[in-house]
């Protein structure tokens, strides 16, 4: 994992006691709140419906066992005892009070961690595969990359004030678990000719009012170029992106308004305008990050564990868990394996200190104290021995972390929604809460199979609604909640924007449609189709009928 | 456009804690049913205002109105659903708003009386 150097250090504290002192300011009435507003924005500070909300940033989705302990720490101290995952990486905590946040700074920066650029109008919290460094399918570790990219976005004096907000996602693997084509810009780790590495580059990609597919910019960027590559693609938006009108000041519409061609024509020559420098220190900068990332030493296993073998036979449970919960790594006899934050009528994301120390424990136990938090609001052990699935499992088990529903219908992805957010038209968690109680059978739950659902409690999409394979989107109609549904989305490679079904259901109508949505696709798959290939098989029509048929 | 409630009254956020609060007739309080109703759109402008000086006096932030109807034992009830969640101060999903319920900034004379009862 990467360690702050001196600068880091130095960086982080200093921006820690400029925010005590802006705080201590506001207190006794120097600044007012239109002064102090970006300047707790900047600090990841939001005042949402009932209370003030802490964001911190995990880079790249990683974090240390002693980082995630620290987190459970300040969940107990300053907070309600929990904290909330989010879909970018994050982690919020719900009810910090605007006294005690300098001290959370504090707190956070002792483990290398902080809040900065989790708001406003700058490159955000940079994301990545939360296999990254272990996934069987990847080619090479994305997150040197993601460092640099944060080192280079923190405070960027040209890029801190953008039309809009702008977020990186990127991944080193086939398979997109990052999101990469819904991102301003999406990197994808490829091998070159004569097996040079670099990254493939995504625009334009983005969810929100206006969900939009990102278009590949270049094919092709070596990973010493990638740096210049991106800062041409942020001074063509930061030059042209609209600043008259919030709506459409996202790069995405940049892109969509000038034209793919145009765009890249701009970038390209922007590109070449920005000298490569041999005696930067980019190179210099991302071997010794690259440093940090080193593999570690993998003890050379069988690929198979008799134990877990054993193990698995004596436990249908635990055989469950480890079919649905675990994931391949790249190292023989080592897996990765996901713990589940959706339990049965839980909120999706959350988890208390208690269950922070009892990860973190995990991790320093198992997982060479290293841990993931992914796109799915679940936490992940990226390093665990098959062989000590089984004492992990258990482990898990005890401190009620142990649901076997890794992308199945139970692991739904839910927005905070009205419950917390001050922007929110609707709620979402108790509509996540029903689908988890609905649908808890475990034998049901793999029956029905991998599958998606999303939920956002307004059409800012934190809750990835138009990627849900089943999206749903919490709205307002004549003074009541109402929910839109829409069908088809997808995340991955093979992305694709939900369409929308007929005529939104009131709170108490939503699981009941989506029950029978999943009851007409049991009856109509065909043999080891998934939802999304039944979908796309029958068309968009016949599916969204199902959600209306009455029985 | 919806049409302007008759009644209203005054919400923010305690600048210092975070948590809501609404205006009544002794300052700012966690409890809703206390506070001051307008029944006029002068009344409405008036409480707004008293809002702002205690916004401009950095004890609360984000100063709005909410609109209200008479519960049957005559205390004030949002109307909108938003605003139903905010005056219970917790996820509407938890199961007791007494006991998270914050304080009264500025505790009057009857104590804990102003509590929601339920
Ligand atoms: S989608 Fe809307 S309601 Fe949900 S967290 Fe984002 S802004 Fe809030």
């Amino acid at each position: 994992m990467y360690r702050y150097d001196e600068f880091d250090t130095q960086f982080v504290r200093e921006r820690v006691s400029q925010f005590r002192g802006q705080v201590e300011r506001r207190l006794t009435g120097a600044l007012n709140e239109d002064e102090f507003r970006p300047l707790r924005l900047m600090n990841g500070l939001y005042l949402q419906l009932h209370a003030y909300m802490l964001r911190v940033a995990i880079p790249y989705g990683t974090l240390s066992a002693h980082q995630m302990r620290q987190l459970g720490a300040i969940a107990d101290k300053y907070d309600r005892g929990y904290g909330h995952f989010t879909t970018r990486q994050n982690i919020q905590f719900n009810w910090p009070k605007l006294k005690d946040v300098p001290d959370i700074l504090d707190d956070l920066a002792d483990v290398e961690m902080h809040a900065i650029q989790t708001s406003g109008n700058c490159i955000r919290n940079v994301t990545a595969d939360p296999y990254a460094g272990v996934a069987a399918d990847e080619i090479a570790d994305p997150r040197p990359t993601g460092e640099l990219l944060r080192q280079w976005s923190s405070n960027h004096p040209e890029f801190s004030f953008l039309p809009r907000k702008f977020k990186i996602a990127l991944t080193g693997a086939r398979a997109d678990r990052a999101v990469i084509k819904f991102h301003d810009i999406g990197l994808r780790l490829v091998e070159g000719e004569g097996g040079q590495l670099g990254y493939e580059v995504w625009a334009g990609g983005g969810l929100g009012r206006t969900p939009m597919i990102g278009i590949k910019v270049r094919d092709f960027v070596p990973t010493a170029d990638l740096l210049r590559y991106v800062e041409a693609i942020m001074r063509v938006y930061n030059a042209e992106g609209r600043r008259d009108n919030k709506y459409k000041a996202r790069i995405k519409i940049l892109i969509h308004e000038k034209g793919g061609e145009d765009f890249r024509a701009e970038v390209e020559q922007e590109f070449a305008r920005i000298a490569h420098d041999p005696a930067a220190p980019v190179e210099k900068e991302l071997a010794r990050i690259q440093a940090f990332f080193a593999p570690p030493a993998y003890e050379a296993l069988p690929a198979e564990s008799e134990a877990l073998a054993k193990a698995k036979l004596a436990n249908p449970n635990f055989a469950r868990w480890v079919r649905v919960n675990t994931r391949a790594h790249k190292a023989p006899g080592y897996t990765i394996a996901v713990i589940s934050l959706k339990p049965k009528g839980g909120v999706p994301g959350d988890a208390t200190g208690d269950e922070m120390r009892v990860m973190a424990d995990a991790a320093d136990a198992y997982s060479m104290s290293e841990l993931r938090v992914s796109a799915e609001q679940n936490i992940v052990l990226p390093n665990v021995k098959a062989s000590d699935l089984f004492a992990l499992w258990q482990m898990l088990d005890r401190a009620g972390l142990a649901s076997s529903n890794a992308e199945l219908i139970s692991d739904v992805v839910s927005c905070p929604g009205m419950d917390y957010c001050a922007l929110a038209t609707a709620r979402s968690i108790p509509i996540a809460q029903e689908i988890t109680e609905r649908f808890a059978e475990p034998v049901l739950q793999e029956q029905i199979g991998p599958i998606r659902i999303k939920i956002s409690g307004c059409i800012n999409a934190c809750g990835h609604h138009h990627v849900g394979d089943i999206g749903i989107l919490g709205l307002e109609k004549t003074g009541a909640e109402a929910y839109q549904i829409t069908l088809g989305g997808d995340p991955t490679e093979s992305a694709a924007i939900g369409e929308r079904s007929g005529p939104g259901f009131p709170a108490e109508g939503v699981v009941d449609a989506i029950e029978r949505l999943i009851h007409f696709y049991l009856g109509r798959r065909e043999d080891g189709e998934t939802f999304k290939q039944t979908y796309h098989r029958l068309g968009h029509s016949v599916m969204k009928d199902a959600l209306y048929a009455s029985h | 456009m919806a049409k302007r409630a008759e009644l209203q009254i005054v919400t923010a956020n305690h600048l210092l804690e975070g948590h809501s609060v609404f205006l009544g007739e002794d300052g700012w309080t966690a409890d809703h049913h206390a506070a001051r109703i307008a029944a006029t759109p002068e009344e409405s402008a008036e409480l707004e205002a008293l809002g702002r000086v205690d916004e401009a006096g950095n004890i609360v932030v984000g100063v709005y109105l909410v609109d209200v109807a008479l519960d049957a034992s005559g205390d004030p009830e949002p109307i909108h659903y938003r605003e139903k969640m905010r005056v219970r101060a917790i996820p509407s999903f938890w199961p007791d708003p007494v006991k998270a319920r914050p304080q009264s900034l500025r505790p009057r004379g009857d104590g804990e009386a102003h509590h929601v009862s339920l």
